[in-house]
């Protein structure tokens, strides 16, 4: 059973309205999509943008293609590395697990074979984390690699399903929310044919719940990539 | 990724521009670039922007065990991290000299000047003391990282507010920040570093060199100062000389310096002060300039996911049960279990069966299973040269029973002539 019809998106920020938790009268959060710089270092495009939903915000930087050690290349590829930086203290275990996720995401995304011998570095910088960290994080990867300019298969973007007791479904969970759920899944869809790519779970749920998680996610993906076509078209708008 | 060197003739021109007195980027020798510090929605966090040098600081706190030594004295710990958003020529997870230099003076400017009172942060002496940690990354490197980075740290140091806490008796209670407001440190002043780059053997001298004239640059000055002129610190690098005179004016502009800088953070601390207070937006969110066409800000859109459930159940229903599988274990011998399809185990008769060769040596047992899996396919015509191989050995071993060795050579060339056979057999000698 689901609690309300009508969810609200922010762009990448999806929220459920549960006027119990959230009147519809708080403030709205917003998603921004900003793009910081772009550096003049010839063989290597940095871009820094930072994605917020809500209160959650995640800075992204993307390097490559550029020269790679011999140890680290790939002959008939390009080496994805994939850096997320934790905003207290040094990268543990989670960060590098969920570095091995994003990286696996984007190495589907990204067509490597073009760029053979080179490497593509893609820096995370967590700079707030109010829940659904990884799917920001996913979010920010994505527009990176679009300003970047970088030849991708389909654009992809994260989005945090969270199921409670009850079996209610919440997207775009805040970290408290996340924290009471009985289940969190986190899902990468891809763009084209609106496909899951990943999906990180934790706790237990049913078949029908995954289902109905992934359906929920391919509503919500289409509006995130609406807000990055209009980002980029607001980008591009003077040439 | 290696950084890209500076050619010879940016070289040149960069200091034919200083000899000019110009600045590439249209700034007097002592100004400053912009500053801009924006806060967080968590307490501690705060981003500072000098030009295009970004710092984010983040301070957090923990209840530790104090050091021996200070039993009575909180801790103050300092990590600047250059990561490699700020420039591809930083490696991370490697402490080059340059990050080791900065932390070292940034411990300097704040733990040594004795700006946090640090006596304020005992719990209870000797047990418990409150461990504050400031974490700095630089986001981006434009030049002068040590100036952000010792504004970031002080300004998040000065936002920050750690649980309040009570000791009654032995029992110590953290409070969270529902229960008690949370406090802020006690901070006595406000050091901050000014960095003056020297050109041409200390004829020239530029304050916040950008990351092009820190390139050319011959020497650097550094000097920690705080709003009452007092010099925190003070460090020379790169090997020039400096007369008296120069270090005196260098004070002199630093004071004025850092006398703007002490008030543009506390402006901005109070700005922030207000717009909590008054439960407005604060945040990273709301410091975005919105009329920036990078900037897009989307307002709720509202998301139709009514078929949401219909389409999961759609999707459940057309999928077909799986075939039942065996869930209960089928046990065969004692000690084993079985889930799902498979062979029945023939481990189980192993014992029964093979009474014959139960005085058997075990090297006899597999020295043929080894001439019967590498010889498989080896097959009729070859049976003279696999008795001579191993089998030979068997009757070496014991030579005084020739009836056995016989029966088990007979029964290698039986089961070598006809491989479909040899599984059942090579599984029981396997097992023993």
């Amino acid at each position: 059973m689901l609690p309300q019809k009508q969810t609200c998106c922010w762009a990448g920020c999806i929220w459920w309205l549960q006027p119990t938790l959230r009147g519809i009268g708080a403030t709205p959060p917003l998603l921004h999509y900003v793009f910081l710089l772009a550096c003049h270092r010839p063989r290597c495009l940095l871009l820094i943008n930072s994605f917020l939903t809500g209160d959650t915000s995640v800075l992204a930087g993307v390097y490559g293609p550029a020269e790679i050690k011999v140890s680290k290349e790939l002959h008939d590829k390009a080496t994805i590395e994939v850096i997320l930086r934790p905003k207290v203290g040094l990268p543990a275990i989670q960060e590098k697990s969920q570095e091995l996720l994003i990286r696996e995401t984007c190495e589907s995304a990204i067509m490597g074979a073009l760029h053979p011998r080179s490497s593509i570095t893609i820096v995370l910088q967590i700079v707030s984390d109010a829940g659904s960290l990884l799917a920001c994080c996913l979010n920010a990867a994505c527009t990176a690699l679009m300003d970047a300019g970088l030849p991708l298969r389909y654009l992809f973007c994260g989005v945090t399903c969270v199921l409670d007791t009850d079996g209610h479904l919440t997207l775009d969970p805040s970290s408290k929310q996340q924290k009471e759920s009985r289940a969190v899944l986190i899902l990468a869809i891809e763009s084209v044919e609106n496909k899951v790519l990943t999906v990180a779970s934790r706790g237990a749920y049913s078949a029908t719940e995954l289902q109905q998680s992934i359906a929920a996610a391919q509503v919500a993906a289409q509006k995130i990539f609406k807000f990055y076509r209009d980002s980029a078209r607001r980008r591009y708008s003077k040439s | 990724m290696k950084d890209t060197p500076l050619s010879n003739c940016e070289r040149a021109f960069l200091l034919q521009a200083i000899t000019e007195k110009k600045r590439l980027d249209g700034r007097q020798t002592y100004d400053y670039r912009n500053i801009k510090i924006t806060f967080g929605t968590d307490y501690g966090c705060c981003i500072v922007e000098l030009g295009k040098t970004r710092v984010l600081g983040q301070v957090s706190c923990e209840l530790v065990a104090p050091k021996m030594n200070r039993p009575t004295e909180g801790i103050l710990f300092f990590n600047l991290e250059l990561s490699t958003m700020a420039s591809p020529a930083f490696e991370s997870g490697r402490s080059s000299d340059l990050l080791i230099k900065l932390n070292r003076l940034l411990e300097r400017c704040l733990r040594n000047s004795k700006c946090i009172d640090t006596e304020s942060l005992c719990v209870a002496a000797g047990e418990k003391v409150w461990q504050i940690r400031v974490d700095l990354h630089l986001l981006n490197h434009e030049g002068n990282i040590i100036d952000a980075a010792s504004i970031a740290a002080i300004a998040a140091l000065s936002h920050f507010r750690r649980p309040d806490v009570s000791v009654q008796g032995e029992e110590v209670t953290v409070y969270t920040p529902e229960e008690r407001d949370p406090v802020p440190l006690s901070i006595h002043h406000m050091p901050i570093c000014v960095s003056f780059a020297f050109f041409q053997q200390g004829t020239y001298l530029l304050v916040d060199p950008n990351e092009r004239e820190e390139r050319v640059m011959d020497g650097l000055l550094v000097i920690a100062m705080n709003k009452h002129r007092e010099i925190c610190t003070i460090q020379s690098s790169g090997g020039i000389m400096l007369l008296k005179d120069q270090v005196l004016r260098c004070s002199k502009v630093a004071a004025v310096k850092v006398a703007e800088i002490t008030e543009l953070i506390q402006k901005a601390l109070e700005n922030d002060k207000k717009v909590r207070k008054e439960g407005g937006k604060y945040g990273f969110a709301e410091s975005i300039p919105d009329q920036r066409i990078t900037v897009l800000k989307m307002e709720k859109a509202p998301v139709d996911t009514s078929d949401v459930e219909e389409k999961a159940e759609e999707i459940v229903s057309k999928f077909e049960p799986l075939s039942k599988v065996v869930s209960i274990p089928v046990v065969l011998a004692e000690g084993t279990g079985q889930i799902g399809e498979g062979v029945g185990n023939a481990w189980g008769e192993l014992e029964a069966s093979e009474d014959e060769e139960d005085e058997d040596d075990e090297y006899a047992a597999m020295a043929e299973e080894e001439s019967n899996s590498s010889k498989k396919e080896s097959v009729k015509d070859q049976v003279i040269i696999m008795s001579d191989s191993e089998e030979d050995d068997v009757i070496i071993l014991e030579p005084d029973s020739p009836a056995q060795a016989r029966k088990a050579k007979t029964k290698t060339e039986k089961e070598a002539s006809c491989p479909s056979k040899t599984p059942r057999g090579k599984k029981k000698k396997s097992g023993r």
